[in-house]
């Protein structure tokens, strides 16, 4: 009968390499502590936790999520330890990837043949980021009904649960562009059009600019909620019901760690 | 050539406004972000991953220290507070800048007293 310590996390999907990394640093001190590592978009990761599963750090894209689903009943403290920013991430299969540019993004989306991909807004915070992007834009460029536009162009067949399945869809061809971090773009060697800070939602200087605009989400249960524009974080916690806070707690010390923070980098996120 | 397309270097003025800003206040580095690019001393755009990597330079200079504020819920961010020798390097910073606005003081005399006949 093995009787292996196991420790739980559960992740968002765009942060599946710098987890990995740290899992590594972790074995360096537990070598003995079996890691169970599992991850889906921030918003079905809160769900999980609220349907009961057993898990000893949660990391998740967004503050908001733990705010919104999980604080108090389930987590008391969540650590802000990173932030990234939106791209538009292409290939050089992508039609009319020659012609793509910081000027010209929009135009190539919405004439050409070109298809796109966005996460889902309802599970993951790159879904709901996506459609603040183009709110953004349209007020940044002054394009009335741009966002209209996009979101009717971007079907559901386009709509992927995670930030992590993008890059997959990318990568095998079954979409051209998709709305993505810079973090994961950069983890998967795509080339990217990288956005006016007024509209990537990565400087906390425009966090008043940002929460101009909204997205409203709808939970599992059917109830909404409102999501402001703000600046990307990334944030890890350990739910109040961990029976392996001790070694929950040595994981955290370690993505916060100077070592975590280069491991961080590495993966293209800013440590914070 | 006109005023505007001139630009006298003044990225490095950074790391003395983050100096400045911490001499009243610890703060993290969210808000930071926010005062720095508040500052008439800070030429254009500040961007986030410029300070938080500068943050953490400075840190380990020992010019800054770090550790994570929260309260009995909610979000926990590292605040940034100034060290001993963070206080002095601000200090050498004014000097050095106050011996530099003389020279640029003299410049325009200079310049005046030529354009002026």
């Amino acid at each position: 009968m093995d009787n292996k310590e196991v420790l739980k996390i559960l992740h968002a999907g765009a942060l599946r390499k710098p987890m990995k990394e740290c899992v590594h640093l972790f074995w360096n001190d537990y070598p003995d502590v079996e890691v169970a590592l599992d991850f889906a978009g921030s918003r079905a990761c809160a769900h999980a936790i609220l349907e009961g599963r057993d898990v000893d750090v949660v990391a998740l894209a967004d503050p908001h999520v733990f705010e919104d689903m999980l604080v108090p009943e389930h987590v008391d403290v969540f650590f802000v330890f990173a932030t990234d920013q939106m791209v538009l991430a292409y290939d050089e299969f992508s039609q009319h990837s020659s012609a793509i540019s910081k000027d010209s993004w929009m135009d190539v989306l919405l004439e050409g043949r070109a298809t796109f991909a966005r996460s889902d807004h309802n599970l993951d915070p790159c879904g709901y980021r996506t459609l603040m992007v183009w709110q953004l834009a349209e007020k940044f460029y002054s394009k009335p009904g741009l966002f209209e536009t996009l979101n009717r162009k971007c079907g559901q067949e386009h709509i992927y649960p995670k930030s992590i399945d993008l890059g997959g869809a990318l990568l095998e061809g079954k979409v051209d562009y998709i709305f993505e971090y810079l973090s994961v773009t950069k983890q998967l060697g795509f080339k990217y059009i990288g956005f006016p800070e007024r509209i990537n939602l990565s400087n906390p200087a425009y966090a008043d600019y940002y929460a101009q605009v909204t997205v409203t989400v709808t939970g599992k249960g059917g109830g909404v909620s409102l999501v402001k524009g703000a600046p990307i974080e990334f944030a890890v916690a350990i739910p109040q019901k961990s029976s392996k806070k001790e070694l929950a707690n040595h994981f955290v010390k370690i993505l916060t760690s100077p070592e975590g923070e280069k491991i961080l980098e590495d993966c293209g996120l800013i440590s914070c | 050539m006109c005023a505007d397309d001139v630009s006298v270097p003044l990225e490095k003025l950074t790391q003395p406004a983050i100096l400045l800003l911490l001499v009243t206040n610890k703060t993290h580095g969210y808000e930071l972000i926010q005062k720095l690019n508040q500052m008439d001393c800070i030429d254009g755009e500040m961007e986030a991953a410029t300070v938080y990597r500068m943050l953490r330079r400075m840190e380990q200079e020992g010019l800054i220290v770090s550790r994570w504020e929260h309260g009995e819920f909610g979000p926990a961010r590292r605040q940034y507070e100034l060290t001993a020798q963070g206080r002095k390097s601000l200090d050498d910073w004014a000097m050095a800048l106050k011996a530099r606005v003389k020279q640029i003081e003299s410049f325009i005399l200079n310049y005046n007293s030529i354009e002026n006949g």
